[in-house]
């Protein structure tokens, strides 16, 4: 089989390996390695675990696909433990985590590529297009407020102590400027805040991050 | 070289530059058709589909449905995993559904022309600060994809790669990345189905909100508030400009705060201004949702907050440099 958005084909092979219960226990821990750092093997195994548990519970695929990955996530988060020397676990433990799912997602590789876009004929209303007007600017002072051109320096922040927006604050902030993104922004934006649930959780203790 | 077969090798040179330049120059108008298309496409068509959200952190199944009946949008987004949010859009309502939290967040606008059916006009200004460009056509989900790349040329704002249905302009496929090339967001379909009709029932959310808490908030139109009248951000990175002022109403806050919106063309920040009424510590805090940055400090009595799908360095320095002016008399 071959995924167009997987271009290597030594790690279809193993990919197609995994998902059919059939990767020799010493190229799993390997292939867990590469799952954490790569982004489009997680998502050819996320589309895998879509399909598949789609096609075999097309009725609750949500809760089931919840499952699945929960089950990547944990064997990431294994992973992760894995990489760190202090909390190494001996290969087969991982093994075992990993082959669990595998079987389940057998059918899943057979099937990968009969993800479908159907095209009916749409009947395309066109949506009003507006100019988002901005409401009558506020005379300001040339001189303060004069725009510098090309030239943009990051000014120097104030030392003050770290503080975070409460969660409920900077969900309704999100929602708010969502409004005024693009079409595909607010889809990202929108996206973000449904699934990042750490930023809007425990934004007064935990999400106060520092500038990468 | 005899002088002549110079000249022959300059014009020829000059004509390979000038060639490579138009060239270039048709990429990029077709680059950016191709962006109006996915921006008209993304709002006109009636799509349903699930797609696989991931950051270096997580991956996630989400499903999204979208319909448009004569411009009446209704637009449903569902996380599949974790805490099954989801969130239901219409020309005049915001419903934030979060079970995790059993409460439910509901924003109205008072005017019905729907910011939701915006769709935005790439002008070829904003090629001052993107490099926008057509790429190969490839297959995805067995449909032909035309990839649009569009590269920031500074640190101040992000570029994505798309790979749009070449039939419908749909993103089959997009990736989020950095002034550095670096994949901060993808989103990619797994199914996607363009129809010519979209049922009720699939805009109804799944969550039963028995027992949940619900917060509705109204939109004013251009209400003057004096007391955030006249913010504005001094120092902007280049191509940023000031669309939209207006009030937003917040969860907690007796009185509406100070809404700005700038764009480039492609990228948005908002600015939310509140005078702090209660007493507390002056402070900055640097947030991150999905791929947007939230940067927020306490500024002599007020409590500015900007929000963007942005790097942290745009978020920091328009926090940083907004500054009020002095009273305005309008006549």
């Amino acid at each position: 089989m071959t995924d167009p958005m997987l271009p290597n084909e030594a790690l279809q092979s193993q990919l197609s390996a995994f998902v059919d219960d059939a990767l020799p226990t010493a190229e799993i821990d390997l292939f867990a390695r590469r799952l954490v750092k790569d982004m489009e093997l997680k998502h050819t195994m996320a589309r895998y675990g879509l399909i598949g548990e789609a096609l075999r519970a097309p009725n609750t695929r949500a809760h089931v696909s919840r499952d699945f990955s929960a089950r990547v996530a944990a064997a990431l988060d294994q992973q992760q433990l894995n990489t760190n020397p202090v909390a190494t676990q001996p290969t087969g433990t991982l093994a075992a985590r990993w082959l669990k799912p595998a079987a389940g997602l057998a059918i899943a590789a057979s099937v990968a590529w009969v993800a479908v876009l159907t095209v009916q004929t749409p009947a395309v209303t066109p949506a009003t297009s507006l100019a988002v007007e901005a409401l009558q600017p506020v005379t300001v002072t040339a001189q303060q407020f004069a725009n510098t051109g090309n030239s943009y320096v990051v000014p120097v922040a104030a030392s003050t102590p770290s503080a975070a927006i409460p969660a409920a604050r900077l969900t309704n902030y999100v929602v708010a400027h969502s409004e005024y993104s693009s079409p595909l922004g607010r889809h990202n934006m929108m996206t973000g805040l449904l699934t990042e649930s750490s930023a809007t959780e425990e934004a007064a203790t935990a999400d106060t991050i520092s500038e990468p | 070289m005899t002088m002549k077969s110079a000249a022959v090798k300059t014009c020829a040179t000059v004509a390979c530059l000038l060639a490579g330049a138009l060239s270039h120059a048709a990429t990029t108008v077709d680059a950016r058709a191709w962006l109006e298309r996915m921006s008209q496409a993304l709002v006109e068509r009636n799509y349903d589909g699930r797609f696989i959200h991931s950051t270096e952190a997580q991956f996630e199944t989400m499903r999204i449905v979208h319909r448009n009946v004569r411009g009446k949008i209704t637009e449903r987004l569902v996380s599949l995993d974790g805490m099954g949010r989801e969130y239901i859009r219409t020309n005049t309502e915001v419903t934030y559904y979060m079970p995790d939290k059993r409460a439910v967040l509901v924003e109205s606008r008072a005017d019905s022309e729907a910011l939701l059916s915006l769709i935005p006009e790439y002008k070829p200004g904003l090629e001052a600060y993107y490099d926008i460009s057509t790429g190969p056509v490839s297959k995805i989900l067995e449909r032909k994809a035309q990839l649009v790349t569009v590269q920031p040329r500074d640190e101040y704002r992000y570029g994505y790669r798309l790979w749009l249905d070449a039939e419908t302009a749909l993103p089959l496929k997009s990736q989020l990345f950095n002034r550095q090339g670096k994949v901060i967001e993808q989103v990619a379909f797994a199914e996607l189905q363009v129809r010519e009709h979209v049922a009720d029932r699939d805009l109804v959310p799944s969550i039963d909100t028995a027992g949940f808490e619900w917060t509705r908030h109204e939109i004013r139109k251009r209400t003057v508030s004096q007391d955030t009248v006249g913010w504005r951000v001094t120092n902007l990175p280049p191509g940023f400009k000031l669309k939209v002022t207006r009030l937003q109403p917040v969860m907690g806050s007796a009185v509406p705060v100070r809404h700005l919106v700038y764009s480039d063309g492609l990228a948005t920040v908002s600015m939310f201004i509140e005078e702090t009424v209660t007493k507390k510590e002056p402070g900055t805090g640097l947030q991150k949702v999905g791929s947007a940055y939230a940067f927020h400090s306490d500024v002599q009595g007020y409590q500015i907050t900007a929000v963007g799908e942005v790097p942290a360095v745009t978020v920091k320095g328009m926090v940083s440099s907004l500054a009020r002016a002095p009273a305005v008399v309008r006549k």
